[in-house]
């Protein structure tokens, strides 16, 4: 099954498949700022998402976890200082980069595989849909918090000088 | 080669996607944003991005010029205060009732046909993967511009 032997690519080679996307990721024009942290770091980063892509992928999963679990990161990416836009290609870089991976092993032949991997295409596409969309929230909700607290700290300021 | 056929069908039914697609929209919590807007307006959006879509698929647009279409979409949806993670849904969404459209016509019958739709789908996932991203880029640089301004999109939900 196609399935199967995708997460099992996603097994094998999610160490590969990580070192290509840090290399793009760290020479790219639009992710300037992930090029502030070492390459262990951005490693680390994005073999997280590649070596828990079968437990995303699994149609069981709610969509509620994988909300939690990239809004928290937007979060994070917020704290980090890293523009939304990077977040964004950051995650459209490793699902690009699985797509590319799959395509170079052959892995659709048959009219069979090549109707499967219509359908698997788009669970892969569909999953980073809602990672990206869940990013963006979590990153707005982060930016909201922090200009309210300025901006309260401002005024607090403000009204202890009077 | 691109299937010619798929991108005919969606030039031809862009008023049938563009009005599923707004019924999506404006009825889904996560792009409640729009509702603030006229429905006709919603309309036109929806409608310019697909029957644009043939060029943009086919290669007749250079890449320089889908960057500079969305980064003025994103700083257009900045300054009408919709929240970035709406515009962005809103995007995924016109490439998801699209891929829907076509799945529904259901005419990948041959392996030749499969691959055409197939590289379809990759073209399509490329493409939007560029109007987000540059959405974001031309949200986000209008929105450090007005930081300070408390009159537009974040500050105006913050001060709301």
């Amino acid at each position: 099954m196609l399935y199967l032997k995708i997460m099992e690519v996603l097994k094998t080679d999610a160490e590969q498949l990580s070192r290509r996307v840090v290399k793009d990721l760290l020479t790219r024009g639009e992710t300037e700022y992930h090029k502030k942290y070492s390459e262990e770091i951005m490693y680390e980063r994005v073999y997280d998402v590649y070596s828990n892509l079968s437990y995303w992928l699994d149609r069981a999963r709610p969509k509620e976890e994988i909300h939690k679990r990239f809004s928290e990161m937007g979060k994070k990416r917020f704290q980090d200082g890293i523009p939304l836009h990077e977040v964004v290609m950051f995650l459209m870089l490793i699902k690009r980069h699985l797509w590319l991976y799959l395509l170079e092993k052959h892995f659709f032949e048959s009219s069979y595989e090549l109707m499967k991997s219509l359908e698997m295409n788009n669970r892969i596409v569909l999953f980073f849909d809602r990672a990206i969309i869940a990013a963006t929230v979590g990153y707005e909700e982060e930016l909201v918090k922090y200009v309210k607290s300025s901006s309260e700290s401002l005024l607090s300021k403000f009204f202890k000088k009077k | 080669m691109i299937s010619e056929k798929l991108v005919d069908m969606i030039k031809d039914n862009a008023d049938t996607l563009t009005n599923r697609l707004c019924k999506d929209l404006l009825s889904r919590e996560e792009t409640k944003g729009y509702r603030k807007l006229n429905k006709d307006s919603v309309y036109d959006r929806v409608y310019d991005v697909y029957s644009r879509l043939d060029s943009w698929l086919v290669g007749d647009r250079v890449r320089g010029e889908i960057k500079d279409h969305y980064l003025k979409l994103g700083i257009q949806r900045f300054h009408e205060g919709i929240p970035l993670s709406d515009v962005v849904m809103a995007l995924e969404l016109i490439k998801r009732h699209l891929w829907l459209y076509v799945q529904e016509a259901n005419f990948f019958d041959s392996s030749f046909q499969l691959m055409q739709a197939l590289e379809f789908n990759n073209r399509v996932v490329w493409f939007f993967d560029r109007a987000i991203y540059f959405t974001c880029v031309g949200y986000e640089v209008e929105e450090k511009k007005y930081q300070g301004k408390p009159k537009e999109s974040i500050f105006s939900r913050v001060f709301k």
